[in-house]
């Protein structure tokens, strides 16, 4: 708070007692009541801190102190689960308070566990992982501290506004007192006594003193609140806009791959079943006239023998490519024996195959995770000149970690178009994908991708 | 009669040099892009060529721009263009510079053999090969508004001869004698307003420029 507004502060609250010349500008008495109302805000908001203060403290610590001593038994944790939504609830109310005096609202984010559904009572597994992801949310324990604080804050600031306010306006009014007749003729102030105009108009000076003092507290201390909140209950608008930028990026991304995705399949279908097709009518037109015009059976049925093997081949590739788009191995029995069966498919490069992953994962991830693997081991059969892979997936809280590893001479080229089409379906997935493959080897694919929703 | 193939599939380029072979033609050269077609054909003359659309590098028309460019430095060059799918505009691009000796065909026709041996040696002799296809998105384009006067009949003709048939091949395929395929060809050129049309091919593009209006 600088010299001039307290000046301009000091103004406004003595006009209404001295009379004064119409001198100040009409922008400086909006000035003025700007500041009156904004003390007045920040005041409300620092003497309501006190009752939140003193409910989350109570609530808080009589929540965490029941529930941890109640761990052991199983009544322990919805309790504590309890408090911990009792404390988001407190800091969604805390983030309102300051919407209210500042305009600008607090985003605040906690992490989305998996939603439960009706038959997951059965099992615990989904019941713990939804436990922990709420337990462990950065942000519950941030307004746990926020809450905390709030406490002693609350305290300080109701009695600096309540007992700064009222101080200073008594003193002011002194000379009033002083004034009226028959009341008390002297006031003990413990500093000195109000026994004259003398002492009763310095009264009022040092009132006016205190009036400038505990604005600037006011002030003060309410902007320490609110850059609390902002701090500990809000996140970082910048992150939210690199958030939002990430995700627009890999959502094109994904499009990108999409799109890539359908015209390899187009070009796949037209070179090779469709052209196979043709050639097998083809065949066919030829025996059936080649026996209308009673040439050598021989040579026909040799055709027809031909154009029996090219549907044959036609299928096979018709397989191949509704394999390219969902496995049926994936999809019928998941990523264990898909990604076994696949590690024998590509074979080369003798390959271990280690899945850890709990139930299955959603489809989207699934899916990524074996084509994640699928061209790492393509790769490695084509390229990498390995004696050895190994390829292990597990799963850590709401991530799947996908490490495939291989001894061979490196040097992958971490953009290559193999690796950037992985990248953008791992990155659409919200997942990370990162390539280590140094000259000479060893070459680390490591990628994570999220399955918690 | 000598045939330039350009497919960019081997297996297909060894089908049809099998078939065509099998029909009395001589395949004097099997290529795989638009630069080994204008090669070939500067290099042999052929008779008539028979081109796939999709060649690379781009795989999209390369094939129809590789038949006109060879058209270009070879006037007259009969020129078949095999498809996977029909595209109208490839048709018209073909059929754009008037001179005969052109066709355009559906991939899946080269197994209808006799037909499509029929079809390569009417483009080879300077005749148009559509495929039925074509002609129906044609006349589907058309509108059925002023096809309305013609008869059933008529408009089988019509087809018939948009694909560039002759009336001896179309007579046949109706089941009908040449005189009354005449009689019909002359009514529908009467209530279309085309002018009257010399040889098959004329005939062909008036009916298919008419179409395609």
């Amino acid at each position: 708070m600088d010299t001039a507004a307290r000046n301009d502060d000091h103004v406004a609250m003595t006009s209404a007692t001295v009379e004064q010349p119409a001198a100040t500008a009409p922008a400086d008495r909006g000035e003025s009541r700007g500041l009156a109302r904004q003390l007045a805000r920040d005041t409300l908001y620092l003497i309501a801190s006190f009752p939140m203060g003193v409910l989350a403290f109570t609530l808080l610590v009589t929540g965490w102190s029941t529930a941890i001593s109640l761990l052991i038994t199983f009544v322990g944790i919805p309790l504590a689960l309890l408090t911990i939504f009792v404390t988001r609830g407190i800091a969604w109310v805390e983030r309102a308070r300051t919407t209210i005096v500042t305009g600008d609202s607090v985003p605040g984010r906690y992490r989305v566990p998996l939603p439960l559904r009706r038959d997951d009572w059965r099992g615990m597994r989904r019941i713990w992982e939804w436990t922990k992801a709420i337990t462990l949310d950065p942000q519950t324990w941030r307004d746990t501290g926020y809450e905390l604080l709030l406490f002693p804050l609350g305290i300080a600031g109701f009695t600096v506004a309540v007992t700064g306010w009222s101080t200073s306006l008594a003193l002011i009014s002194t000379p009033l007192w002083w004034w009226i007749p028959h009341s008390t003729h002297w006031f003990d102030l413990g500093a000195f006594t109000v026994n004259s105009w003398g002492t009763a108009l310095a009264a009022m000076a040092l009132g006016l003193l205190a009036l400038a003092v505990t604005a600037a507290l006011v002030r003060g201390l309410s902007a320490v609140s609110i850059g609390l909140v902002r701090w500990m209950l809000g996140c970082e608008v910048d992150e939210l806009q690199q958030r939002v930028e990430h995700l627009a990026e890999t959502r094109a991304g994904a499009v990108d791959a999409a799109q890539a995705e359908l015209e390899r399949i187009e070009r796949d279908l037209h070179d090779g079943a469709q052209a196979r097709l043709v050639a097998v009518a083809l065949d066919l037109g030829l025996a059936e006239q080649r026996i209308a015009a009673g040439e050598d059976p021989a040579s026909a049925a040799e055709l027809v023998r031909e154009a029996r093997e090219e549907t044959q081949r036609a299928l096979a590739e018709l397989r191949d490519i509704a394999r390219g788009i969902r496995p049926a191995m994936l999809a019928e029995r998941g990523l264990e024996p898909a990604l076994t069966s696949l590690a024998a498919r590509v074979g080369g490069v003798p390959t271990s195959v280690s899945v850890d992953v709990g139930d299955r994962l959603p489809t989207a991830a699934e899916t990524a995770a074996y084509f994640v693997v699928a061209e790492a081991l393509t790769n490695i059969s084509k390229h990498s000149g390995a004696s050895v892979a190994s390829v292990r997936l597990q799963r850590r809280g709401a991530v799947v970690e996908i490490d495939v590893h291989d001894d061979g001479r490196g040097g992958a080229n971490p953009n290559g178009t193999g690796i950037d089409g992985l990248r953008k379906r791992v990155e659409a997935l919200d997942g990370t994908l990162r390539l280590t493959s140094p000259p000479g080897g060893p070459t680390d694919l490591h990628v994570e991708i999220p399955c918690a929703s | 009669m000598r045939v330039v193939i350009a497919e960019d599939l081997a297996l297909l380029r060894d089908g049809l040099t099998r078939m065509l072979e099998d029909n009395g033609f001589e395949v004097v050269a099997g290529v795989e892009d638009g630069e080994g077609l204008i090669e070939a054909v500067e290099r042999e003359r052929p008779d008539v060529c028979v081109v796939d659309v999709r060649l690379p590098p781009t795989f999209r028309d390369e094939g129809i721009r590789a038949a006109l460019e060879a058209r270009r430095r070879v006037p007259g060059l009969p020129v078949l263009v095999l498809s996977q799918y029909v595209e109208r505009v490839f048709a018209k691009e073909l059929l754009a510079d008037g001179s005969g000796g052109v066709g355009y065909l559906l991939k899946d026709r080269v197994a209808e053999i006799g037909d499509f041996v029929d079809a390569v040696r009417r483009v080879a002799a300077g005749g148009t090969a559509m495929d039925p296809e074509v002609v129906a998105q044609l006349v589907a384009g058309r509108g059925p508004a002023r096809l309305e006067e013609l008869t059933p009949r008529e408009r089988d003709v019509l087809g018939l001869m948009a694909e560039g048939r002759s009336n001896q091949a179309i007579a046949a395929k109706l089941v009908v004698t040449e005189g009354a395929v005449e009689k019909h060809v002359s009514n529908i050129f009467g209530k279309l307003m085309l002018p009257p049309s010399e040889g098959d091919h004329r005939r062909v593009l008036a009916v298919l420029a008419w179409l395609g209006e």
